[in-house]
């Protein structure tokens, strides 16, 4: 079945502050179906910062996603483009005739906005599932939750603000991920490339968040508590990705680099020292070249991918660190 | 131009506010303004909340008054002011309009260091406000095309604004949010 990400110019924007144009195409070699942007959408990010000298590079850079099918347009699945506009219009008329102060209705979002649940929409008739990635608050929640747009405007405007709940229906088939949520798709798929230097996780997210993502700092936090659950799939990324040996190997020459260490007494956990006896023959050393040697000799039906990953490494090497412990 | 009665007393209030320096109060004025500029999304609404906002960092910068042109600077802007409140009481939308040009056109006419350190503030001011009204509820786009600026403008100015409403901006809890972009990859 085809599935399609729908772009909304946040997104795409802080993808390209953040310079992370890189992961957002290595996210689409992994994805089975389209990223879509509209013609309203594709103004906001190309035509008009390409006209302006301080984004014009940010403009090229997102011109060449499209120009390499990264970011497609609606007819690449045979959506009737001329469809957009009149229902990007009814879905503003709506969503702007919303809320009301002192009798004038306020108008809340814009054409680009209205053209991702436009296209949304369209995607939904044909049966395709479809998914709006959008980084600004004001949509999601008039989608998600208008009960609270309803209650920061009463917060924020110090007056009566009348809502018109019966509108709110037209906005409650529509699903959304924001850039924060991509970006821990491409750190678990391994995307990400400065995975080995620091919090690079925190890193991200917090870099998304400074550029426009709404997101708190306790849902940050939540996303790095499941990170310690997290494995880092690197099979599944080098299977579909990369086919290079060097990438196939680097989870191998990981179990390699453990073995040698044991071999040495170099191995420590959880702030201890364990100490082995200094043996090139070390049981423990042998056990674990021989997975490595798994790794290196059927990447795709030897050791499941999850296998590999750091968390389970630790898991592996704290189970096994009690034999030889126990024969010195 | 909506809400006229609000906006003429803030307008005085500012002259006097750049009178007499209080840039905090200009800061309090700007403020106020912003309220009525995401209701009403007038462009003059819009425009007096972006002038008085700019004059609060102009005063704030006490050394921009030793700058060659200031004082002319300084002239043009009071009675840029001046004209707007009789605009006003006299109901005449096309003269308030005009001056508040007025204000944007004596930055033109600056040259030198000023100039540049002026058009500095009043962009800068621009998409101040435009964060502060995605702040009030209103869309990034719709504010960036109100206040004339770009998304990219806006985009980092956006994300250090909203933590004041964490527990409203929330709608989705974080782990299901994930599992569903996660289906989509799989």
């Amino acid at each position: 079945m085809t599935k399609a990400i729908i772009f909304d110019s946040s997104t795409l924007i802080n993808f390209s502050i953040n310079g992370l144009l890189p992961e957002l195409r290595g996210l689409k070699e992994l994805f089975d179906g389209k990223f879509l942007i509209t013609e309203e959408i594709m103004d906001e990010v190309i035509d008009k910062p390409m006209k302006i000298k301080r984004y014009e590079l940010e403009a090229l850079k997102l011109k060449e996603l499209l120009s390499d099918k990264i970011l497609e347009t609606p007819s690449s699945l045979n959506i009737d483009e001329n469809r957009i506009p009149k229902m990007t219009n009814e879905i503003l008329n709506v969503a702007n005739s919303t809320f009301f102060v002192h009798g004038n209705a306020m108008h809340i979002i814009d054409v680009g906005e209205a053209s991702c649940l436009a296209l949304s929409r369209l995607l939904n008739e044909k049966g395709i599932k479809n998914i709006i990635s959008v980084d600004e608050r004001t949509m999601r929640l008039l989608c998600e939750k208008p009960e609270n747009l309803f209650a920061i405007f009463q917060k924020k405007l110090h007056t009566n603000v009348e809502f018109r709940r019966e509108n709110i229906k037209s906005f409650q088939d529509f699903r959304f991920i924001r850039s924060t949520e991509l970006i821990y798709i491409a750190y678990k798929k391994g995307i990400v490339k400065l995975r080995d230097h620091g919090d690079v996780l925190d890193a991200v997210l917090y870099a998304m968040k400074l550029n426009g993502c709404s997101i708190s700092e306790d849902e940050i936090s939540e996303m790095k508590k499941l990170k310690k659950e997290l494995k880092i799939d690197y099979f599944y990324y080098n299977k579909r990705v990369r086919s290079s040996t060097i990438e196939y190997l680097a989870p191998a020459s990981k179990f390699v680099r453990f073995a040698s260490k044991i071999s040495n007494g170099l191995v420590r956990t959880q702030k201890k020292r364990v100490k082995f006896p200094s043996c090139p023959f070390h049981p423990l050393a042998w056990l674990i070249f021989s997975m490595s040697s798994l790794a290196f000799s059927s990447p795709k039906k030897g050791i499941k991918s999850s296998f590999l990953t750091d968390r389970i490494e630790l898991r592996f090497l704290k189970f096994f660190i009690k034999i030889p412990m126990s024969f010195s | 131009m909506q809400e006229k009665e609000n906006v003429l007393r803030i307008l005085q209030e500012t002259k006097a506010a750049v009178r007499d320096n209080d840039s905090i109060l200009l800061k309090e004025l700007s403020n106020q303004t912003i309220h009525t500029a995401s209701i009403t999304q007038d462009p003059d609404n819009i425009a007096v909340a972006v002038v008085v906002y700019s004059l609060s960092k102009i005063v704030e910068r006490r050394e921009y008054a030793s700058f060659s042109g200031w004082k002319e600077f300084y002239k043009i802007v009071m009675s840029c002011i001046e004209n707007s409140i009789n605009a006003i009481k006299k109901n005449d939308d096309k003269r308030l309009k005009e001056s508040l040009m007025c204000v944007r056109k004596a930055v033109s006419k600056l040259s030198g260091k000023l100039k540049s350190y002026i058009q500095d503030v009043f962009r800068k001011a621009e998409i101040n406000k435009a964060s502060k009204m995605y702040e009030h509820g209103i869309s990034m786009e719709k504010t960036a095309s109100l206040l004339g600026i770009t998304m990219f403008e806006l985009a980092s100015y956006a994300g250090q604004r909203l933590d004041g409403e964490v527990s409203l901006s929330k709608t989705v809890d974080i782990r299901t949010r994930i599992k569903t972009a996660m289906e989509m990859f799989k």
